[in-house]
């Protein structure tokens, strides 16, 4: 498994691990569904690509497992700040963003 | 006299080494084919377990939408269905190259190759089916043609032209596991970290029995524990955790020591079936590969069913 499908097995199981604590963070049903949407989105981009093939050494995809890293740590860094979790559910919306986009790369 | 005394001691022995030779090649053959058989047979058992673990990986899923409300709809069961069916396929090719690898046995004696020919058609069949993995674009490529090839050949009744038509697919098979290995341990990994998330979370929701872990206490006495009804007692608690957290990281190197297991057992009986089709021998015949760690990994599976 190269890199691309290594970062998205990362990103699934880092929201996996911290779902429970977001989802109490959520004051409201409306942001507790954004994160289950996000969630979702995170787990399909990975299950989809499990049977597929990256050219790992493909610029774009590389820019985008670069890409997905950093989204990885910001992910890391505002589970520690939960209090803003409009901020929290953007930064997992970005990162689940670039996922989706690692995921189309995948042929 | 002597002359002809030489030249039929010649003869003779010429004879008998032709017969140790022969008798070799089909004591190497047999062997191959004895080890192909318990290899291929584990490796069908491996991907059966691999398929299990993606049907409870779905049972997770289900299990994670009727406790936190986590959304499960046909997409994402057809995702892990079709995940499912493709390690199903290559459960399928690895059964029916052990019952080519059993009937190969057969070869190496007097009786008539006929389940040889089935057995060679069925795995045709079977490899020709393998859907891909990740980096498995070419080994796919590779088996369908070597199902082809053993279908042809197994008509040939003659081991070697039959080891020499089985090494492709022995490489081609020992590639692709190779190829999706870190696939098969990923999928090993997010079922059992899925695993621990939700145990976690119930857990935390005071929603876990931890009667079991006091057992080991009260079982030798007849004992069992009694349920709290309220909150678990934080040690309790705690403990729970730690075994979540340790159980899950035994059950991920568990895997990771079967698929090694595995990838070393396939790349080894490739080798030596490589070494019988071109040399008509083996330089050793013993299997110096392990399967147990394959064997105790899918016991494992089966006891969580």
């Amino acid at each position: 498994m190269g890199p691309s499908l290594q970062s998205l097995e990362d990103q699934y199981m880092l929201l996996t691990q911290n779902l429970s604590m977001i989802l109490a963070a959520c004051p409201t049903q409306t942001e507790r569904d954004q994160v289950m949407a996000q969630y979702v989105a995170s787990r399909r981009n990975y299950w989809s690509s499990l049977q597929k093939i990256f050219h790992d050494n493909d610029p774009t995809v590389a820019s985008l497992v670069q890409e997905m890293h950093d989204e990885q740590q910001k992910i890391k860094d505002c589970t520690k700040h939960l209090n803003d979790i409009a901020r929290v559910i953007d930064i997992i919306t970005d990162a689940v963003n670039v996922g989706a986009a690692l995921a189309g790369e995948a042929v | 006299m002597w002359h002809q005394r030489c030249s039929w001691a010649k003869g003779l022995f010429l004879a008998i080494l032709a017969l140790a030779v022969s008798c070799k090649t089909s004591d190497d053959a047999k062997a191959v084919a004895d080890q192909m058989t318990a290899a291929a047979k584990d490796l069908g058992d491996y991907y059966d377990a691999l398929a299990t673990l993606v049907d409870n990986h779905a049972r997770l899923e289900h299990l994670q939408q009727a406790t936190i409300g986590v959304p499960f709809d046909q997409q994402d069961m057809a995702q892990l269905q079709d995940v499912h069916a493709a390690l199903e396929k290559r459960a399928d090719a690895a059964h029916e190259l052990a019952n080519l690898a059993e009937a190969f046995t057969g070869l190496t004696g007097s009786t008539a190759p006929a389940d040889v020919s089935n057995s060679a058609a069925n795995l045709g069949m079977a490899l020709s089916t393998v859907p891909q993995l990740p980096g498995a674009a070419n080994a796919s490529a590779i088996l369908q043609n070597a199902g082809q090839i053993l279908t042809k050949f197994a008509q040939e009744r003659d081991e070697r032209k039959m080891a020499k038509s089985m090494e492709p697919t022995m490489s081609a098979l020992s590639q692709m596991f190779s190829q999706e290995k870190p696939a098969y341990d990923s999928i090993d990994r997010t079922y059992t970290e899925l695993a621990q998330g939700i145990a976690l979370d119930l857990l935390s929701k005071n929603q876990v029995d931890p009667g079991s872990l006091m057992d080991p206490a009260l079982k030798p006495f007849g004992l069992a524990a009694r349920t709290p009804s309220e909150q678990v007692p934080q040690g309790l608690a705690d403990y729970a955790k730690e075994q979540i957290r340790t159980r899950g990281e035994a059950d991920i190197a568990a895997h990771a020591k079967a698929s090694d297991a595995m990838d070393s057992a396939l790349k080894e009986l490739s080798k030596r079936t490589h070494e019988l089709a071109t040399g008509g021998r083996m330089p050793e015949r013993g299997f110096t590969v392990e399967l147990t760690d394959v064997e105790a990994w899918v016991k494992l599976i089966l006891s969580h069913m």
